[in-house]
């Protein structure tokens, strides 16, 4: 059930990854509507439908994915404290594969399951650094909650972690993470990433 | 001389049979009983009786057994909730019903009811569902619930988009996780569902979340079988006195209730079986295709006799002294035996009615006689008693001896079949040649017609070279016939004897197809706790038995190894915070809210292209209509507060009665016998014997695995007895019976023919149709797919008492040395003709019969009485052929 529903939950998410749209001054919400927008218009440009324009709506979208996802400070924080014990070099191996992950998640969802979707928008509210933005994706007789969270960065807003239905994604990598290096080993963790990765890949090119 | 003193006083004659006629049917009608046991038939003296009286207290009890086939277990219990309210309505048919055990008595124990394997997936179920079990006994409301049900939704949906890929070893498996089984929500969502369409009706989730219908209080105490896809219940009927078949009325009117709920309930499907049920629906068949058999038969035998004698008359006078023939043979039963049983009902009435052979033959000669020139009626009478008395006489005598001798066989059945069957024959040969001479004065007498002896009429005539021809045929036919024989066996399944599609054998049938429960089953006692352990112990180690239920068995079994499992359950389970419980209704709003977000997630036209397995693509397409419904509803209507607060108490009642079966564990006992419910203690515990009942492994039914059966469960208790030991030894006993009254008969036979022909070789050929006959008639059984069975078996004595007359009046008649050498009057074999196709009608009627027993009987006794009288009219006259006519000259040609 969890996968059969998954592609709608993740369309949302990914609607908040979208390209990094508006200046500096830009509010969150507003960061958020501009990216969400952008997504939508990418998955209904009736020059990209069908199988044949599916290659070139996975590239525009990852490259929002891409430029408003502040994925090195994900990649950091879904390892919590052990991020701190790591090599140079098997910070920057974890980072790639981090990012590289994440991309083909959400690029995957969100071409398979974004729709002209009419969102609400709820507000904003600070957390420290933080800002969370409020929106409801709203459907005939079905709803569902999607929180972004943004900071602030030298590019303008970007985009940290993104709440569905109450369930963050960055703490679904940190619980994880954490399982799998404390029953097995960070070694053990950069293997089943490195092969999940290449079995993207792989379909990709196929 | 009685003819003498007869003929001129008619009306003394009849008056006197009449009257006795009467008081023996009056005396009949007060004092026979019958007898239905199977046990009633064998010896009285087998210690199966003395050991069955012993067990008699428990074996009335629920001897119907209804079995319900339902599409669901909820559907079946619906049905039987209906039938039990009318079956309780109703006790002028049932004594007695058990529908259930009521659930609170076992409640504290019901965990150690489970198997462990199942225990250890409660645990696993509370380990993989840890969010949702500790919210829920945080706050244990209805909107709690959906909420943790949606957030361990979200939860696992991010974790199969993001992480999914992330396996972590273990000791079980590969370490994926499992899907998110629906089947708990779904439940509620039905439960909500009919709640808001003002239809309540509750479904428990925790039967669907732990995968065990033992959550489910609704199911509990049934007795289910076959992983509940067969629901019974059992029902002791009123028995009727008086009747032979004591409990037809109330299984006729137990199945009206069954067509009753049916109705209501189309898509269920329900039979009755059970010992009780299998002999009633046997003997219900039985009688009434008997019924129907002997009055095909009545009408047969009066048309064959018009044919015949053309005399309407006559015929109505022979219908008239085997009438008072019957009458006083049961007059003389009731005195002497005073009952009827199974076997004697079925075939005395049409083995005393060979006597009307007796006067087929009389009114043969008759016919003879009278056609003599100048030969007055009283004369023709006279003559007829000088010259075919003796043969009638002994015929009958014959008859008699034939079955009198199964008094030998020590089978109480057979025993008072050969009792009554000979009795009768010698009580319908007496009123015969007491009345028929004074009745043969009514009626018109024939037309004048001269006829020579030797130039009378000849059925048969044969010279030398043609009877060696037809001698030879015979021996030709007796080989091949001796081949066929060694091919027949013995079928002693009795339900193969039952009508096709007899309800009750249909059920008892599929009852063994889906379970190995059968209805059939062996039964003994223990006088102590101790012997009734170590009895168990031992028959439940042997190979043939299944189960051995008794007061012990209603302990959950391996409590010892289970109890730690129970208390590890209770010890990681979160205390129910029942006073955080919403006394008040569930806000719409919220559920609505909670409804919308659920939904969203159930994309059942997505959740193919991600992989989910089919099972679970139509739990989210329920799950998806279900809430769609209920939004529906509650949007509808103003007020479904009140429904869904109606809906949210009978939620939590549930909820709670979960938990506190899940914490049952926590300072959980053993569950001793003083703690089984008195009910049920008191269906296996009496006057200090406790019951045992042993299921066997296989399908008794069948004698081999029934023989292996009896002979184990004897080897460990020789008390044993019950339905199974009964059947083992009543088939076994009736066998052997069958093929001893056989023999005896047989011998009998030979005996009264040595003495009749005073030794001479001439009785041989009296002996040989009965021979012949029965020896094509084995051989006939193979080609038709005929084999011995419980029914058919007393074939052989029927046809040697029925055919054994043939052979002796054809050589009385040669024995008057009036019949030429290979010749065979026309008026002898009219009678011989006449008497036995009047017989064999009556055994061919039998084949109308559903009753696959009687019908097999009937296929056996026609044609085996067709080829004996083949035999008679054809070989006698062929062996004469060779012999020289009686009067000094040797009687043997050859």
């Amino acid at each position: 059930m969890a996968r059969a529903g998954l592609g709608t939950l993740v369309f949302l998410v990914m609607i908040g990854s979208m390209q990094a749209w508006g200046a500096s001054a830009e509010r969150p919400t507003e960061k958020v509507r501009l990216v969400l927008d952008r997504a939508m218009e990418v998955q209904s440009d009736p020059n990209l439908q069908g199988d044949g324009g599916r290659a070139q709506r996975s590239k525009l979208i990852r490259q929002l994915i891409s430029e408003n996802f502040l994925c090195s400070l994900m990649a950091r924080e879904s390892l919590g404290e052990r991020w701190d014990g790591l090599k140079p070099e098997e910070r920057e191996e974890f980072r790639e594969l981090f990012l590289s992950l994440f991309q083909d998640s959400y690029t995957r969802m969100v071409l398979n399951f974004l729709r002209k979707e009419t969102i609400e928008y709820l507000g904003e509210t600070q957390e420290g650094e933080r800002f969370k933005v409020r929106t409801k994706i709203l459907r005939a007789n079905e709803h569902i909650p999607v929180d972004y969270t943004l900071v602030k960065t030298d590019k303008g807003w970007l985009m940290v972690d993104v709440t569905i239905d109450g369930v963050s994604i960055l703490k679904n990598y940190q619980t994880k993470f954490k399982q799998v290096i404390s029953s097995q080993s960070f070694d053990y963790l950069l293997k089943q990433m490195r092969i999940q990765n290449q079995a993207s890949r792989d379909a990709s090119a196929s | 001389m009685w003819v003498a003193w007869a003929l001129p006083r008619p009306h003394l004659v009849l008056g006197t049979v009449t009257a006795l006629c009467l008081a023996s049917v009056l005396y009949t009608v007060a004092e026979l009983d019958f007898q239905t046991g199977q046990l009633d038939l064998i010896s009285p003296s087998d210690p199966l009786i003395r050991l069955t009286e012993k067990i008699k207290p428990f074996q009335n009890k629920d001897t119907f057994t209804g079995v319900i086939q339902a599409p669901s277990p909820r559907r079946g219990v619906e049905f039987l909730e209906s039938l039990a309210k009318r079956i309780k309505e109703d006790p002028s048919h049932f004594k007695d019903a058990f529908f259930r055990v009521e659930p609170e008595l076992l409640r504290p124990w019901a965990l150690l009811y489970l198997e462990e394997k199942d225990l250890n997936l409660i645990r696993e179920r509370i380990s993989q569902y840890p969010v949702l079990v500790q919210g829920l006994a945080r706050r244990p409301d209805l909107v709690n619930f959906l909420d943790l049900v949606n957030s361990e939704m979200a939860s696992r949906m991010v974790q199969a988009l993001f992480t999914d890929f992330l396996k972590i070893p273990t000791a079980e498996g590969s370490g994926k996780q499992e899907p998110m089984d629906l089947g708990f929500l779904i439940q509620t969502l039905r439960g909500m569902s009919k709640y808001l369409e003002g239809k309540p009706e509750y479904f428990s989730p925790w039967a669907s979340f732990f995968k065990e219908d033992a959550w489910d209080r609704e199911l509990e105490g049934y007795f289910w079988v076959a992983e509940k896809r067969l629901l019974l219940f059992f029902v002791t009927p009123k028995r009727e006195k008086e009747t032979f078949n004591k409990a037809r009325a109330s299984l006729e009117h137990l199945r009206k209730l069954l067509r009753e709920v049916q109705a209501e309930f189309p898509d269920v499907e329900v039979g009755v079986t059970g010992q009780e049920a299998l002999k009633t629906d046997e003997m219900s068949v039985a009688l009434m295709d008997m019924s129907w058999a002997t009055w095909i038969s009545l009408g047969g035998v009066w048309i064959l006799n018009v044919l015949f004698f053309r005399s309407h008359t006559r015929t109505f006078i022979r219908m008239v002294v085997l009438s008072m023939g019957m009458c006083c043979t049961f007059g003389c039963l009731t005195l002497l035996v005073g009952h009827l049983n199974i076997i004697s009902l079925v075939f005395a009435p049409m083995l005393v009615g060979l006597g009307d052979d007796y006067a087929v033959h009389w009114f043969a000669r008759m016919e003879e006689e009278e056609r003599s020139p100048g030969v007055s009626r009283q004369e023709a009478i006279v003559r007829v008693a000088e010259l075919s008395g003796p043969a009638i006489m002994t015929a009958g005598i014959s008859g008699a001896l034939s079955f009198l001798p199964l008094v030998l066989t020590g089978f109480k059945g057979l025993m008072e079949l050969g009792f009554i069957s000979g009795m009768g024959i010698l009580v319908q040969v007496i009123v015969d040649l007491a009345v028929l001479p004074v009745l043969s004065l009514y009626g018109k007498p024939p037309k004048a017609k001269a006829l020579g002896i030797q130039g009378g009429r000849d059925l048969i005539a044969l010279n030398r070279r043609k009877a060696a021809w037809v001698l030879a045929g015979a021996c030709l036919l007796s080989a091949v016939s001796l081949v066929g024989a060694g091919r027949v066996g013995f079928d002693l399944n009795p339900l193969r004897l039952q009508a096709k599609g007899t309800e009750s054998v249909v059920w008892e049938e599929r009852l063994r197809e889906n379970s190995k429960r059968s209805v059939l089953f062996a039964t003994s006692t223990a006088s102590s706790l101790e012997e009734l352990k170590e009895k168990s112990r031992l028959l439940e180690s042997l190979p043939t038995v299944w189960k051995v239920q008794s007061v012990l068995s209603l302990l959950p079994e391996r409590q010892e190894e289970k109890i730690p499992l129970v208390q590890g359950i209770s010890g990681g389970l979160p205390p129910l915070n029942w006073h955080q419980s919403e006394s008040r209704g569930p806000e719409p709003a919220l559920i609505v809210d909670l409804l919308e977000r659920i939904r969203f997630k159930m994309d059942d036209s997505q959740a193919e292209t991600w992989g989910a397995r089919r099972p679970m693509v139509e739990q989210i397409a329920e799950v998806r209509s279900l809430s769609g419904r209920i939004l529906d509803l509650i949007h509808a209507f103003g007020d479904s507060a009140r429904a869904l607060m109606s809906y949210q108490e009978r939620f939590q009642e549930d909820l709670l009665d979960a938990f506190r079966m899940l914490e049952s564990g926590n300072g959980i006992r053993p569950m001793a016998l003083e703690d089984i419910p008195r009910g049920l203690w008191e269906r296996f515990v009496r006057a200090g014997d406790y019951l045992m009942r042993v299921f066997p492994m296989e399908s008794i039914w069948e004698p081999g695995p029934r023989e292996r059966f009896v002979a184990e469960i004897r080897s460990v208790d020789p008390d044993m007895a019950g339905d199974a030991v009964t059947l083992h030894v009543y088939s076994k006993a009736y066998q052997r019976a069958c093929m001893e009254a056989s023999l005896y008969a047989l011998a009998g036979i030979i005996l009264l023919l040595v003495a009749e022909f005073r030794g001479r070789p001439v009785f041989l050929v009296a002996f040989l149709p009965l021979v012949a006959g029965t020896l094509w008639t084995l051989g006939l059984m193979f080609p038709l797919g005929v084999q011995f069975n419980l029914a058919n078996s007393v074939f052989l004595p029927l046809i040697v008492g029925a055919g054994v007359e043939y052979g002796i009046i054809i050589v009385h008649r040669w024995k008057e040395g009036r019949m030429t050498p290979g010749h065979l009057p026309m008026s002898t074999a009219k009678g011989v003709i006449c008497a036995s196709l009047t017989t064999n009608l009556g055994f061919g009627t039998l084949m109308i019969c559903r009753h696959q027993g009687i019908f097999s009987l009937g296929v056996l006794s026609f044609w085996g009485s067709m080829l004996v009288l083949l035999a008679a009219v054809v070989l006698p006259p062929a062996v004469m052929a060779f012999m020289s006519q009686p009067g000094g000259k040797p009687e043997m040609g050859m």
